[in-house]
């Protein structure tokens, strides 16, 4: 279940299965942490504040479209407590800076996933066998077509095909072994 | 950055406010069945009893002569039972187990959703006693 995409999780957890956002909040919370720090400037009040948006993210669950991220929902209730608290403990700073300052914070963590689950998939065609990555590269990257891999490297269209196929499937291998 | 697990103290939260949610909902469900399955019985029973009074049934021997009798009275037996019948009770009563059923129907997913639910939050539970 472990492996399940936040949106399948969510999906679980409309259907009762209660127990499923656990995994959603060890996926979440270091992430979500950082990011109510950013804005507190405290550990304590950070980790009180993720506490109570996970908990009021569920008390919500129920409403949240499936087919949108989920964690965009999350960082946004993070964000939205970070300021509640803020409020109560009446502090001089700005909210519109806070807010501003929240919302960048909120698409730079978006960013970063994206960004760091790039940097492991073309790290991992690096590490595929040589006629593997080049033929992945010039159909994904290059937008080539078979035809035009097959002119390029004087192969069957069927070969390149195959090359294709072996060569995500090694990928996969790569990428779930990276994970383990 | 400090290292944080709020995973135990959200999950009791999530189990805490799942569990009085659950219940609260699955008491209102049987309070509702119950309501309307005990009005739908109970005004059955009265409509049944009168009936059984009135000897209202015993009308319906009339199908049990011959054909020639039958022939010349059904009409006006049929007029009789049904005339004799307590309709606004039968009515009742039938609305009211109507509405058991209809109410059964339509909160049959939501209600497996919730039983899902208690399953998970006695599972949870034997895990919390077991570590």
């Amino acid at each position: 279940m472990e492996q399940n995409t936040d949106e399948a999780l969510v999906g679980k957890i409309q259907q009762g299965d209660v127990l499923a956002f656990e995994i959603l909040v060890k996926r979440y919370q270091r992430r979500l942490f950082s990011f109510v720090f950013r804005i507190v400037y405290d550990a304590h009040a950070a980790e009180e504040v993720v506490q109570d948006a996970l908990f009021g993210a569920y008390k919500t669950i129920h409403r949240v479209d499936t087919t949108k991220k989920f964690s965009s929902y999350l960082f946004t209730i993070a964000k939205n407590t970070a300021i509640s608290y803020l409020r109560r403990r009446k502090q001089t700073v700005s909210l519109d800076i806070i807010e501003e300052q929240a919302s960048e914070e909120e698409t730079f963590y978006e960013n970063l996933v994206e960004a760091e689950q790039k940097h492991r998939v073309k790290e991992a065609i690096n590490e595929l066998d040589d006629i593997y990555r080049r033929v992945i590269t010039l159909y994904y990257f290059d937008d080539l077509s078979y035809e035009e891999i097959s002119k390029k490297f004087k192969v069957p269209l069927n070969t390149v095909r195959t090359h294709l196929s072996r060569g995500k499937a090694q990928l996969r291998k790569i990428l779930a072994y990276e994970k383990d | 950055m400090k290292k944080i697990d709020v995973t135990k103290s959200v999950m009791n939260q999530v189990v805490g406010f799942e569990k009085r949610r659950s219940f609260w909902w699955i008491g209102k469900f049987l309070f509702i069945l119950f309501v309307l399955g005990a009005l739908g019985i109970w005004v059955f029973w009265i409509a049944a009893t009168e009936i059984l009074q009135r000897q209202t049934l015993e009308l319906l021997t009339l199908f049990t002569q011959d054909r020639e009798i039958i022939a010349q009275f059904w009409q006006d037996t049929i007029m009789v039972f049904f005339e004799e019948l307590p309709q606004r009770k039968l009515a009742v009563s039938f609305l009211a187990l109507l509405g058991v059923v209809l109410f059964v129907l339509l909160t049959r997913k939501k209600f497996m959703i919730v039983w899902k639910k208690i399953q998970q939050l006695a599972k949870y539970g034997r895990n919390t006693e077991n570590t």
